[in-house]
């Protein structure tokens, strides 16, 4: 599609979207954000349907249920929440999905990090809109620790253009003539870095980001120096910011970080059902190249008041694998990005083993290219007390399809939430493991994981890892060690590495010049 | 998962489909709000199918007492405590109307006992000397043999294991299940699981029930106990089974209220967690019928979510920090502050909050995401672990009256996990002992408890009468001069609940006065000279009194004032009686008054409050009434 046409099927998409809502237009009239961001059509969301559509889905009575247009004026989903009502499972889902509506609205074009407010609701998720989308605009890992421990700048630093100008973000975004994501990496976070290849031959993969909050802290106390690091853990302690009066000097929100499994789409058929971005991707032993990706998992992590641990929320493509209970029960529906309903044992690779790691599989020697027979362990929860699949029906049937049918995030579905309800603050000098207490679900409930990010430990459940997660190392180091967190707290983890406060991302930090360059660590 | 409405027998129980009672709530169009009549029996369960009038009778004295609890919980502490009195955000149902489509919100939480956890488990803050990895902790939540394992005295703002310790309570034959989630344990000859019964029902309602129709009690625990076990290992229960008797007599204690035996909660089928279903009738025991830790109460759950809507000025973001500066229930339960910071957080929204009606305590539909079935051929098709968990009291889902959709989680009573008798009848020989949760083998009961929740509904409303400012941490003041009453029971009934000792797994024996509950004794109008004990907290503490220093008590109007037609002498005092006031986790010294009470014939039958004047004060309006610490009966109410 050339630049031309795309922008004709733009501009009769807005036309359509703006004689589509023009009733709506005096609720937005007040946004001065709005007016300030683009001129185009006055920004309005959808109207109410002309026959209310049959109730669907449930929010389990959730205090803050999600919305992209509030019922209240002036409010719009666009404002990523800061935390959750309650202390509940049903309204720790209810952020999760309020804050995937969020950081999935259109990026300002000018402020990395924030919606484009003109945009209004009824282009929430555009079909073949391959523009950024706010959490993509968050900085990127690689972005940050830089190489010899340099200061990466202020926030917004190489960021934006002309506002008509679309940006997709990343680090070769600002360096590239035309905005491109760089997706290099391809190993998931458990042992060995396996990769994950669909079922079309194509490897997945991964990218890390912060927000500002998280970025201002790192970057005001120079966190992106290993060796900064070293002391500043003792003292005062790295406590990452949660939104709150205490943490204000680095933002309002609190720390967030999100990791994104995206999937090269060659066949442009698909990409109407899937957040599409575009993408210079570099498989391994080949050359970049610039491709169309799709979003097929979403990690939203995020340091609140109330959640000192982070709620830990986990979404993906409604098509990449069945369930385990599913596929028992002869109960699925292909197509599946990751799952071959008629694999056969004799001609595929892995002989059709479901969940084949590759790293271990055969030794550990297998083709980038073979595809691996996913499944989704856990089914997602419908229990009354964790009905992810009943909000997951809500938000479809009465957030995003009243203001945009055709929305490619009516695709998307929360797994499940993951939160401590013994909200513990980390002490200064804290080795890993941290104490993750009373998790919810708890330990011998759901495990939360993601079948394209945690694809062979789907046993396990996001802090399993994460209360491991050490400061940058200013020894050389092969790996990171996953410790039991039973341990945390012990006496047994004195020699640990001191904790970096459940981020991966800080133990990337560099030494700066006259101390060891290493390469990053190894888990994510 | 199944239904077992029972597995036949002649009890009516096990004849009938279970049907939800449909809470009593008139609505007003002008206000577009509902206003409910009367607090509905838990779950919605009607333990007298058969029988309207009876289970009339109990609604009325079910609705009596938890009205009480709720006036009580408000009251709060206005005796011998600071910042702990007139939690009015905490609203009665039965005087506040409730908006139309105001949804009730779940607060659930994992039934596994999480103090254990804390102080003995790994992964903890503070670490505690023990550090035991989960699989040993399983076995000690199935025996609650810890004697070994002494918790520090002081455990709030943080455990201080440098200070003092003391055994690990609750005390008592399941004290130590202290999340309002108990249960029993049936064994086969190999020492394998075969059924685990779980419970959350609230001691007070069984004791309602009992003084309703004790062989309808018997009945329900027939029912619930045997409902699909084996027909060879079903229990018989009669009224001697479950009657107080007389620690020095050993004859059975006459309830005044109803001339019938009292009811001993801690009975030959409702103590411990191990269930013997083998041997002759006589040899049976064992059962989780209703809750037995002391602190797991409903008039305490009342107590806790009253006290938790009150803001305080630090605190309000950590569980544990506010439950230790609300005081309201014990830190590093999963519970208590959870429950306490979802109130708090609800009301600093800008809401009131009641529990939604039925009040009480819920079991949730477990997760069955780890558990895996042993590959038996015979097992049917489709086939999951989820077949074996079978609703024995209370429902799956419930409609709320007041949105017209379903609550958001269960209102079971009382489950049981065991192979369905659809399994057995297909060939199926494997038992629960077979069945993994995680990879694990299920050996113990807890293993089960730690995949399911157990939840409350509270109902928050908006708007708030008054917005409440943020109070200081409750405390006591410098000096105390007020009574605070505690409990009151007949003194026949008290004489024989305090006098029986009950040894515990913990070493730490108990009286059986810890598992009493509060609920008023009923007197009639023309009655005379009733003996009466009331447990109060004397501001003279454990000081011995002579008899001109005994305080004087008054029975009290709903306006406050001395209700006239309630005489009351004080016939004795004991300025020690140690035992957990229902609702406390440990014991503590109580002090004792003798009553000799008599009503007029003319009295009007309701619901009174006590004031306790301690010696050289006079009553006043400004001492606050105790609500609900005796009944003058009425036919309608009488049992």
């Amino acid at each position: 599609m050339n630049m031309s046409t795309k922008t004709l099927i733009l501009g009769l998409l807005a036309a359509a979207v703006t004689l589509a809502a023009c009733n709506r237009e005096t609720r937005r009239a007040d946004d001065s954000k709005a007016s300030a961001e683009s001129a185009a059509p006055a920004p309005v969301a959808a109207p109410p349907p002309a026959a209310a559509p049959p109730m669907k889905g449930s929010t389990s009575n959730c205090l803050a249920p999600p919305f992209l247009v509030s019922a209240t004026p002036g409010q719009y989903g666009y404002t990523v929440p800061k935390d959750f009502a309650l202390t509940r499972q049903a309204d720790a889902n209810c952020f999760a999905w309020q804050q995937f509506l969020a950081l999935n609205w259109a990026a300002s074009s000018t402020q990395r990090g924030q919606p484009d407010t003109s945009v209004p609701a009824t282009q929430f998720g555009d079909p073949n809109d391959q523009r950024a989308s706010v959490w993509e605009t968050y900085k990127e890992s690689d972005e940050v620790f830089l190489a010899n421990a340099q200061n990466p700048g202020p926030w917004n630093s190489g960021f934006g253009g002309t506002p008509s100008v679309k940006v997709l973000g990343g680090m070769k975004s600002e360096i590239a003539p035309e905005p491109t994501l760089d997706l290099s990496a391809i190993g998931q976070a458990s042992q060995g870095s396996p990769w994950l290849t669909a079922q079309s031959g194509i490897l997945t993969l991964y990218e890390r980001r912060m927000n500002e909050d998280e970025y201002n802290y790192i970057v005001q106390n120079k966190l992106y120096n290993a060796d900064v690091q070293q002391k500043f853990v003792v003292s005062p302690g790295i406590n990452l910011p949660d939104g709150t009066e205490a943490s204000s000097a680095y933002g309002s929100v609190g720390a967030i970080e999100t990791k994104a499994a995206w999937l090269e789409l060659p066949n442009a058929a698909d990409w109407p059902y899937y957040k599409i971005s575009k993408a210079v991707v570099t498989y391994p032993g080949q050359k970049p190249k610039t491709v169309v990706v799709g979003l097929v998992g979403l990690h939203i992590i995020h340091k609140t008041a109330l959640g000192q641990q982070f709620i830990w929320a986990t979404f993906e493509h409604k098509r990449n694998a069945p369930s385990k209970s599913a596929v028992a029960a002869g109960a699925f529906t292909p197509p599946y990005t990751y799952y071959n309903p008629d694999c056969d044992p004799a001609t595929d690779h892995y002989k059709c083993t479901v969940n084949a790691n590759p790293s271990t599989y055969n030794g550990g020697k297998n083709p980038l290219t073979a595809p691996i027979q996913t499944v989704r362990v856990t089914d997602i929860p419908t229990r009354p007390n964790n009905d992810v699949v009943g909000l997951n029906e809500y938000v479809w049937a009465q957030v995003i399809t009243p203001q945009n049918p055709d929305s490619v995030f009516l695709n998307y579905e929360l797994v499940n939430t993951l939160w401590s309800n013994q909200n513990t603050p980390i002490a200064a000098g804290s080795r890993t493991p941290l104490p993750t207490p009373q998790l919810s679900p708890g330990p011998s409930q759901e495990p939360v994981a993601n079948t394209t990010m945690e694809t062979y430990v789907q046993n396990l459940t996001c802090l399993d890892c994460h209360a491991s997660a050490p400061i940058a190392s200013v020894k050389p180091v092969k790996s990171t060690t996953i410790f039991d967190p039973a341990t945390a707290g012990s006496a047994a983890t004195a020699t640990n590495p001191y904790a970096s406060d459940y981020s991966f991302l800080l133990n990337n930090a560099q030494q700066p010049k006259g101390g060891k360059s290493r390469a990053h660590q190894g888990n994510r | 998962m199944s239904s077992t409405a029972g597995n036949g027998g002649g009890s009516p129980l096990m004849q009938t489909t279970a049907t939800p009672v449909t809470p009593n709530y008139v609505f007003d169009p002008a206000s577009n709000s509902y206003r409910l009549q009367a607090f509905t029996t838990p779950g919605c369960n009607n333990d007298f199918p058969d029988d309207p009038a009876s289970y009339a009778r109990l609604a009325a004295l079910w609705s009596q007492n938890v009205d009480g609890f709720t006036r009580q919980a408000i009251t709060g502490n206005p005796w011998n405590s600071l910042f702990s009195s007139a939690q009015t955000a905490y609203y009665n149902p039965l005087v506040t109307s409730i908006p139309k489509g105001n949804g009730a919100v779940d607060v659930a939480w994992i039934a596994f006992p999480n103090r254990l956890i804390q102080y003995l488990g790994q992964n903890q803050v503070p670490p505690n000397p023990y550090n035991l990895p989960q699989s040993a902790l399983f076995p000690l939540a199935d025996s609650g043999e810890l004697s070994r394992y002494p918790i520090p005295e002081v455990r709030c703002p943080q455990p201080d294991w440098g200070g003092e310790l003391q055994p690990f309570g609750p005390y008592g034959p399941r004290g130590w299940l202290d999340e309002y989630c108990e249960f029993a344990v049936v064994r086969n000859a190999q020492n394998k699981i075969t059924r685990i019964d779980f419970t959350c029902e609230n001691p007070e309602y069984f004791q309602t029930l009992w003084r309703v129709s004790p062989e309808r009690v018997c009945a329900v625990y027939e029912q619930a106990l045997n409902s699909g076990a084996p027909q060879d290992q079903w229990i018989t229960v009669s009224v001697a089974d479950l009657q107080l008797l007389d620690p020095v007599s050993g004859q059975p204690v006459i309830d005044p209220e109803t001339n019938r035996p009292a009811y001993n909660p801690l009975n030959r089928f409702n103590s411990g967690t191990i269930c013997v279903r083998s041997g002759t009738p006589a040899q049976r025991s064992g059962g989780a019928m209703h809750l037995t830790a002391t602190p797991n109460t409903l008039q305490t759950e009342l107590g806790l979510g009253a006290g938790a809507t009150v803001q305080r000025s630090a605190g309000n973001t950590d569980p544990q920090a506010l439950i230790c500066c609300g005081q309201y229930g014990q830190n590093f339960r999963n519970s208590d502050p959870h429950i306490g910071q979802s109130i708090n957080l609800a009301v600093g929204a800008g809401t009131n909050i009641s529990l939604a009606d039925p009040p009480g305590l819920y079991i949730q539909m477990p997760s069955f995401a780890q558990y895996a079935l042993p590959a038996d051929p015979k097992l049917p098709p489709g086939a999951s672990a989820a077949d074996c968990w079978h609703i024995i009291r209370g429902f799956e889902h419930i409609t709320d009256e007041i949105t017209g959709t379903r609550f958001p989680g269960s209102f079971i009573l009382h489950a049981a996990f065991q192979i369905p008798q659809a399994w057995i009848d297909a060939g199926v020989s494997f038992t629960v002992g077979d069945i993994t949760i995680g990879g694990a083998p299920i050996e113990y009961g807890s293993q089960v408890q730690a995949t399911l929740e157990i939840a409350l509904f509270g109902r928050p409303i908006v708007p708030p009468p008054q917005p409440a400012p943020a109070l200081a941490c409750v405390t006591s003041p410098a000096v105390v001069t007020e009574a605070q009453p505690l409990q009151i029971l007949f003194q026949n009934v008290w004489d024989a609940y305090y006098g029986t000792t009950v040894n515990t797994p913990s070493g730490v024996t108990m009286s059986l006065a810890s598992n009493s509950s509060i609920i008023p004794p009923t007197l009639y109008p023309g009655e005379k000279k009733v003996a009466l004990a009331l447990t109060y907290a004397a501001p003279s503490g454990e000081k011995a009194l002579p008899p001109e220093q005994w305080p004087t008590v008054y029975f009290t109007d709903a306006d406050g004032s001395v209700d006239s037609s309630v005489s009351t002498q004080v016939t004795g005092f004991s300025p020690t009686v140690t035992y957990a006031v229902p609702g406390n986790t440990y014991p503590s010294p109580s002090q004792l008054l003798n009553l000799s009470v008599s009503v007029a014939a003319t009295a009007a039958a309701g619901v009174r409050g006590v004031v306790i004047v301690p010696a050289g004060q006079q009553f006043s309006s400004a001492l606050t009434a105790a609500p609900a610490f005796l009944v003058v009966a009425a036919s309608s109410t009488a049992a």
